[in-house]
């Protein structure tokens, strides 16, 4: 596998992946591949080049990477709302299983940012895979609503005064109608799905390694006092990774690196034992 | 099918896209288009667009590639950009990406055996598919959705934002937010305190209050009779701002070109060059812009007297279309459709 872009299945759908070969350096961790699960909607967009950097760091080190996309999602095939965060953690194991066969190993890491990260942590996968969580959403119920308030956000700036309420967007959800969230066609089903989601939750009695990576835009900024509870509860490594531009919106830079972020990754991969 | 390729541009770097080909059973036609991303949202674009026009057009028989421009995206190679993402749009305008939609046509040309191509793409893809097309002889047509018309810089961005008083004269419907935030601070003892000692910023507050009273002055004065209404504007003179958006809804003459400069706002020549060299070789162009854009692309660009203003276009195989209450990136429903619908239009004339 010499590394690439190309379509690879999950159940009837196919997603599409890229993958970063390893260098000659051979990892600490030994033979891995580390697959990264993506954020949703324009975050996904505006999170490439981070999720890049982080893939290319991760490869240079001597693992294997695994960027892929979630179905409806990026380039792989479906409608974005045809899926559900059922069928995304589906997709998750695909990507995981196509790592193995594709990068010829046996263990992966699991590595996601905001709400990627909380569906890898969800996931099937993330029972017998280490999980990096980079900026994690944690209450998925925040998460679904705070996407309302894009739409009425949208709205606003369009039309110069305030539209409906949130409220008002869940009973369309629930008479079967969509929500338009910047041109992604929000579901019932989705709106469900993540709320439903809860990274204390999900993560409650995990014995396997667990990085939490709190990322915040100075060195005086106040630290997730949500992410060092959650950590504590369940013994995951928290790191901190001040990143002065934002890894997953428009900022006035284009974004090519997060050198913390990498370093946090990094030391905590390093750190990893193959098991014995 | 939707097929993962890579090909090598005009300086040998890998780009990366995907090839949409029309299915078994599906007629296949002449024409393919090359779909261009704007530059910063990558190959799929804000909310896939690009993915659901190249699906929609590869369901029509027609072969679609979508890629990402070199440095960007999952592609090779270096954008040569610098770090702002203002430069980066900067260089889209200027053409810098011109020989990745040509290697981009090449490749599509190669792969499905096209004989004439479309360019179409939103904002920094709509210019760069103007550049290509350009320097071709086989393009049928233009979707241009959104095309800048003028030329970003960082520059321009750092000038602005350390001159607040400039900003508001550049962009007076920001003026509502200072004063919101000024409002904000009326009941905040520690601005009291810093306006007092003349710590706060004058000019920016000077000049948020002479805009908000212009806007009042222009809402008043239409309902004088004309006589006292030449008298207000002769005695303001001086006193308020002149109205010079950062979008004049007018033609751009010289004075108001000059004026654009002091604020860092320059109309991109370049765009009536490549225009003028389109229409030489009898491509044809639709316009597309959203109704947030339209006075920018009209007071720059569309009622320019070098080529004959918009209402001429018509003659030489030019449309204009506005979506009416969208945005920029098309995400609204009815701003969706404009966007399906023109390229539709434009592909099947094609061929």
């Amino acid at each position: 596998m010499a590394g690439g872009g190309a379509f690879f299945p999950s159940g009837s759908r196919r997603l599409y992946g890229y993958v970063h070969a390893p260098a000659a350096v051979p990892a600490a961790y030994g033979p891995a591949a580390v697959v990264f699960v993506h954020p949703f909607m324009e975050e996904r967009q505006d999170a490439h080049p981070f999720l890049r950097s982080l893939a290319e760091a991760v490869a240079a080190k001597g693992l294997w990477a695994l960027r892929f996309d979630l179905h409806g999602c990026g380039d792989s095939e479906g409608e974005w709302h045809e899926a559900t965060v059922a069928t995304w953690r589906d997709d998750v194991g695909a990507a995981v299983a196509h790592a193995r066969a594709a990068c010829g190993v046996d263990r992966v890491v699991l590595c996601g940012l905001r709400f990627g990260a909380l569906l890898a942590a969800t996931s099937e996968p993330a029972r017998e895979c280490p999980l990096a969580l980079v900026q994690p959403t944690t209450k998925g119920a925040t998460y679904a609503m705070d996407m309302l308030r894009a739409y009425l956000a949208a709205e606003m700036v369009l039309t110069k005064r305030a539209g409906v309420s949130r409220d008002v967007l869940v009973e369309r959800l629930r008479a079967g109608e969509t929500v338009n969230v910047f041109g992604y066609q929000l579901t019932a089903a989705q709106f469900d799905g993540l709320r439903e989601a809860d990274l204390a939750t999900a993560l409650q009695g995990r014995a396997l390694p667990t990085l939490l990576v709190d990322v915040v835009k100075t060195e005086t900024a106040r630290a997730s006092n949500e992410l060092a509870a959650i950590a504590a509860a369940v013994g995951a490594t928290l790191a901190r990774a001040v990143e002065p531009q934002p890894l997953h919106a428009e900022g006035k830079v284009h974004l090519t690196r997060a050198p913390q972020v990498e370093a946090a990754v990094g030391s905590w991969l390093d750190a990893l034992r193959p098991p014995t | 099918m939707e097929t993962a390729v890579r090909f090598e541009n005009d300086v040998h770097d890998t780009l990366e896209g995907v090839l949409h080909t029309p299915d078994d059973g599906v007629r296949r036609r002449n024409v393919g288009v090359v779909w261009l991303s704007a530059g910063q949202k990558v190959r799929q674009g804000a909310w896939r667009m690009n993915v659901v026009i190249a699906r929609r057009l590869a369901a029509r028989g027609v072969p679609t590639i979508r890629f990402d421009y070199r440095g960007l995206g999952d592609s090779g190679g270096r954008s040569h950009h610098g770090d702002m993402v203002m430069d980066l749009y900067g260089f889209i305008q200027s053409g810098g990406f011109k020989g990745d939609a040509l290697a981009a046509a090449r490749f599509l040309r190669e792969e499905t055996g096209v004989r004439r191509l479309v360019f179409g793409g939103l904002c920094g893809g709509a210019i760069t598919g103007l550049f290509a097309g350009a320097e071709l002889d086989d393009v049928a047509g233009h979707v241009a959705v959104d095309l800048p018309v003028t030329i970003s810089s960082a520059a321009r961005q750092r000038f602005l934002e350390s001159n607040a008083a400039d900003l508001l004269r550049a962009r007076p419907g920001e003026t509502d937010t200072v004063v919101a935030l000024y409002l904000k601070k009326l009941t905040d003892v520690a601005a009291w305190r810093r306006l007092l000692a003349g710590e706060s910023d004058y000019a920016l507050l000077r000049e948020a209050g002479r805009q908000k009273l212009r806007g009042l002055v222009d809402r008043a004065l239409p309902r004088l009779p004309t006589v006292a209404r030449d008298a207000a504007e002769r005695a303001l003179r001086g006193v308020l701002p002149p109205v010079e958006p950062e979008a004049p809804a007018g033609p751009v003459d010289a004075a108001v070109a000059a004026q654009m400069q002091v604020t860092g706002e320059v109309r991109n020549e370049l765009v009536e060059k490549v225009f003028a060299e389109v229409l030489r070789r009898k491509q044809r162009v639709a316009f597309l812009n959203s109704s947030s854009y339209h006075p920018t692309f009209m007071g720059y660009f569309g009622n320019g007297a070098a080529l004959g203003d918009a209402t001429r276009w018509s003659d030489r195989g030019v449309t204009l279309a506005v979506a009416p209450d969208t945005n920029h990136i098309f995400s609204l429903e009815n701003a969706q459709r404009a966007l399906f619908d023109t390229v539709d239009a434009v592909v099947d004339a094609a061929g």
